[in-house]
């Protein structure tokens, strides 16, 4: 089984958390031991390090990429 | 005095008259001609320098004329340079307010452009500007209102939007 770190914003609940793990292993189709831990600044949603390949879905990221937008303009 | 002679006077008469008449001769034979002569080569004389001095005259008269001529033609050369300097100096001065109006619309546009620039810059300051505070405000607001069901949602988008990347 291999590892892999979740970081999740505070007030992620348990089965929020399942959720995404189970989600992980479903499409990766092995099961993966997740070292979950709270990340204050990702505000919302998650990012998740799986064997060297970063999937972010946190809304810090996403208000980032919005602001990069807006000022390209 | 003794009381006269009439007997003799008309003698006496006669010999005086004889003796003027004698020296009247004598002296027109010896002094006629000489001074004739002298009064001659006087009156020779004094036309002589006359005629110079009225040749003189005319002499001065053409020297006056002359110098008169010439005054006029440097007077007219002086008015005809001062013609010419006023002129050059006219063109000069019209050459010196083009360039000076050439350069001023120069400095204009380019104080025009420059004020321009610097109202983007500043326009696009203030946007950046506004665009990070809202962003900040944005995260501040959505950071305390996000809760565990936002985060359920924002996880299945991700796995139904995002699943062919996961490998």
């Amino acid at each position: 089984m291999e590892t892999a770190i979740l970081q999740v914003s505070p007030g992620t609940g348990e089965d929020t958390v399942r959720l995404i793990c189970s989600s992980f292993e479903e499409k990766l189709g092995r099961k993966i031991d997740f070292r979950v831990t709270e990340k204050k600044e990702l505000i919302g949603g998650f990012i998740a390090k799986i064997d060297g390949t970063t999937y972010d879905s946190s809304v810090s990221s996403r208000l980032s990429r919005m602001k990069i937008h807006l000022l390209k303009k | 005095m003794e009381g006269l002679d009439l007997s003799k006077i008309p003698m006496d008469l006669i010999m005086n008259i004889i003796n003027i008449v004698i020296l009247f001769v004598i002296v027109r034979f010896l002094a006629y001609k000489p001074v004739k002569k002298f009064l001659d080569a006087r009156k020779k004389r004094l036309e002589d320098e006359k005629a110079a001095a009225e040749s003189k005259a005319g002499e001065a008269q053409a020297m006056c004329e002359e110098y008169e001529k010439k005054l006029s033609e440097v007077e007219a050369a002086r008015a005809e340079a001062v013609r010419a300097g006023e002129k050059e100096g006219q063109q000069r001065a019209d050459e010196l307010v083009r360039s000076a109006k050439k350069d001023a619309d120069r400095l204009l546009s380019d104080a025009k452009q420059a004020i321009a620039a610097k109202e983007a810059e500043s326009a696009e300051s203030m946007r950046d500007s506004v665009v990070e505070l809202s962003v900040s405000i944005a995260s501040k607001v959505i950071g305390r209102n996000i809760n565990d069901e936002d985060n359920k949602r924002l996880a299945r988008e991700f796995f139904d939007e995002e699943a062919d990347k996961i490998k």
